[in-house]
């Protein structure tokens, strides 16, 4: 027990020692898997956060019941080398008020798809904090679809291409609840559209938000 | 920014505390402050709310009683809410002293999720403040700004405490709780977005003609 409390220390992040203290620091944004069992000495949080050391400051947002956390964290380059080598980890790129470019435009797709976000509004003037803007109302709306229904909005059989008349009418209900239960309305979405469509028009009415210290 | 509740736990000691509604564990008065009771449940953490008609936005402050020792967490709770005995879920902010951080959990029922930490260190008499309003979340320390971030798990509830303690003598306590009510602070509106420059894009691609 004692052990497992101590490894549940290094968690709770630390004032950087003073050799990390000698390398530079700064704010990075990523998206990565959930780790954890939920107990205190164990709770669920972003992979690999035990792994990079002693950190200062930390933001995540869980992604609903999905396998996945948007997380800001100030890290030293050593941390972000550590954290970024994981192939399951995006990493988003420092400067997040740069813009997405050509080269990087069908990877940012791919990993939006790839969360189950709709990325075919994405082009080559976008910038990443847009991107994260994005990412991060799809992950307010799905965590208050978890807080009220308990469940995966993205069960088996459903994808972005799914039509919403394709759902059933608890399906339906669901979704409708966790929009209206933000305030937010549902009214255009419409049967024939694709969930692509009708996450976008929820999205689009979320309020700005705040992570580690940004505005998105 | 009205207060709607408050208690200073300066009475007989009594378990459970009165006046407050349980639910997870016990907590109990001892020697003038809220501490874990025995009783309730063989978990170590209990969470009481206030019992007061809670606003969905809202703020709860507990005064720290004692340096809190690694394993005795004592913090302010929002939009808690219940289903039957022992089923708890919310918002808790909580100070760990072993390596000086404060973090934010959501807590359902046992299981905790990260959602942030920053570093500092409470000791008695500090104020831990957490409040929600609409999806956003702040902790603050003495008044200042520590933490803030987002989040959207849960709509409302009821503000409280939570206190975790590996024994119900140690130093995971509350002095003191206020708690209100924070509803003139947020409004969700349609078109925010255009303040963060994304309206454009969603604009843009919500007109294309497919889709329409």
């Amino acid at each position: 027990m004692t052990r497992r409390l101590a490894i549940a220390a290094l968690l709770f992040l630390a004032l950087a020692t003073s050799a990390e203290a000698q390398d530079p620091v700064a704010l990075r944004f990523y998206i990565v898997p959930k780790a954890g069992t939920g107990a205190i000495t164990d709770p669920i949080r972003p992979k690999y956060i035990l792994e990079v050391g002693a950190i200062n400051s930390l933001s995540a947002m869980n992604y609903g019941l999905e396998d996945t956390f948007l997380l800001g964290v100030v890290v030293t380059n050593a941390q972000h080398t550590t954290l970024a080598s994981n192939l399951d980890v995006i990493a988003i790129p420092q400067d997040i008020d740069s813009a997405i470019g050509l080269t990087a435009l069908q990877t940012v797709k791919d990993k939006l798809e790839g969360l189950n976000i709709p990325s075919d509004w994405v082009t080559v003037n976008h910038t990443y904090r847009q991107a994260i803007g994005i990412v991060g109302r799809a992950f307010l709306y799905m965590q208050r679809f978890n807080g009220r229904q308990l469940r995966k909005f993205f069960e088996t059989g459903i994808a972005l291409d799914t039509r919403v008349n394709q759902l059933t009418q608890a399906q339906r209900d669901a979704m409708n609840d966790a929009a209206v239960s933000l305030g937010l309305s549902t009214a255009t979405i419409t049967g024939p559209m694709t969930l692509r469509q009708a996450l976008r028009i929820i999205l689009e009415q979320l309020p700005s938000f705040s992570l580690a210290g940004q505005t998105f | 920014m009205a207060t709607l509740g408050t208690d200073t736990f300066n009475r007989a000691d009594e378990n459970p505390v009165a006046g407050w509604t349980l639910h997870r564990g016990q907590t109990a008065v001892v020697s003038n402050m809220a501490q874990r009771g025995s009783g309730g449940s063989s978990n170590n953490e209990c969470v009481s709310v206030f019992i007061a008609t809670w606003p969905a936005d809202q703020w709860s402050e507990a005064e720290i009683g004692a340096t809190p020792a690694f394993g005795e967490w004592p913090g302010p709770a929002v939009r808690m809410t219940t289903i039957a005995p022992q089923f708890s879920k919310g918002y808790i902010a909580i100070p760990n002293n072993s390596n000086d951080t404060v973090t934010l959990y959501d807590f359902d029922t046992g299981s905790f999720t990260l959602l942030g930490a920053q570093g500092a260190a409470l000791s008695a008499a500090d104020l831990l403040y957490l409040k929600s309003v609409g999806t956003d979340i702040t902790i603050q320390i003495n008044g200042a700004t520590l933490l803030s971030l987002s989040n959207g798990t849960y709509a409302s509830g009821d503000a409280g405490m939570f206190i975790y303690a590996l024994s119900d003598v140690a130093s995971g306590k509350v002095n003191a709780w206020r708690g209100g009510d924070h509803s003139a602070d947020w409004a969700p509106s349609a078109g925010a977005l255009s303040v963060s420059g994304i309206a454009a894009a969603l604009r843009y691609a919500i007109n294309m003609p497919d889709e329409l």
